[in-house]
């Protein structure tokens, strides 16, 4: 048995002024929603705007409507990539969006986007839907 | 059929002018992380962040382990304050927490029950201040 502490934990007791982004930092909030009109490889949607040094948090998600799927019975799911413009699957890739569902971002870690813009979603395999809409609530803090 | 309302609704229909912690309150953040260099081991202590003792923590706070360990979230003296003892292996909210004010500057203790292999704890824990 024995007692630890975390990393900013120990910073602040010896005295270390830590970021806010890490250490009672205001979260903001960054939502916004897109329709897809058809659900075809390489089409995307541009969600919202982060600063660079954003650090998004693990509550965050994305919504999306039933995307459905191609081949007999849509045996081939539609599929999409979560990520920013200079990385596409920065956040997740494979994503399964034949149903709807949410993805969370619950594998972030706390380092920040690295580069401002919006949050991207491109479709990395082929669906039948129509019109179909995909929301970003992006909870984050902003760091020095 | 009956109408019922809420604590809070009740006394801001009623003109009273209610605590920040409550209604409208600005969210901030805390996080901290931890990896252990050798095993984990039952009856081990994490501390990870310190809240001002008027923080509310939220349920919507999140600890998480990149393996599985056994672990309770609270503070000293009531250890399941956030989250009662479970396997943890992925992302978990504070299910227990109701957002009553800490009284005091405090860490959030991680209590861990089982023995893991170098095990990484982080914490986010999300809270409101009151007056």
């Amino acid at each position: 048995m024995a007692e630890y502490k975390g990393i900013n934990l120990t910073a602040n007791e010896s005295g270390t002024v830590l970021d806010p982004g890490v250490w009672g930092g205001k979260v903001q909030l960054m939502q916004d929603k897109a329709t897809l009109g058809a659900i075809a490889v390489d089409n995307i949607a541009c969600l919202g705007w982060l600063p660079k040094n954003a650090r998004i948090l693990p509550n965050s998600f994305i919504k999306f409507g039933a995307m459905g799927g191609t081949g007999d019975g849509e045996i081939n799911p539609a599929l999409l990539k979560i990520g920013t413009v200079g990385d596409d699957d920065k956040f997740a890739s494979n994503v399964n969006a034949k149903t709807a569902g949410t993805f969370q971002f619950t594998s972030v870690g706390n380092s920040k986007v690295g580069e401002a813009g919006p949050i991207v979603i491109k479709i990395t395999a082929a669906g039948s839907g129509t019109n179909v809409p995909v929301e970003a609530w992006i909870f984050y803090v902003q760091a020095g | 059929m009956a109408t019922y309302n809420g604590v809070n609704y009740n006394k801001y229909m009623a003109g009273q002018v209610l605590d920040q912690g409550l209604w409208g309150g600005k969210v901030q953040v805390a996080y901290d992380k931890f990896t252990y260099t050798g095993s984990s081991a039952s009856g081990d202590k994490v501390y990870l962040c310190k809240l001002p003792k008027n923080a509310r923590v939220l349920p919507i706070s999140i600890v998480k382990t990149d393996k599985a360990v056994t672990l309770s979230v609270g503070i000293d003296g009531d250890a399941t304050k956030f989250l009662n003892s479970g396997a943890v292996n992925g992302a978990v909210t504070f299910s227990k927490a109701t957002g009553d004010q800490l009284g005091a500057d405090v860490p959030i203790l991680v209590s861990i029950g089982s023995a893991a292999s170098t095990p990484t704890i982080e914490m986010w824990v999300f809270y409101t201040q009151a007056g």
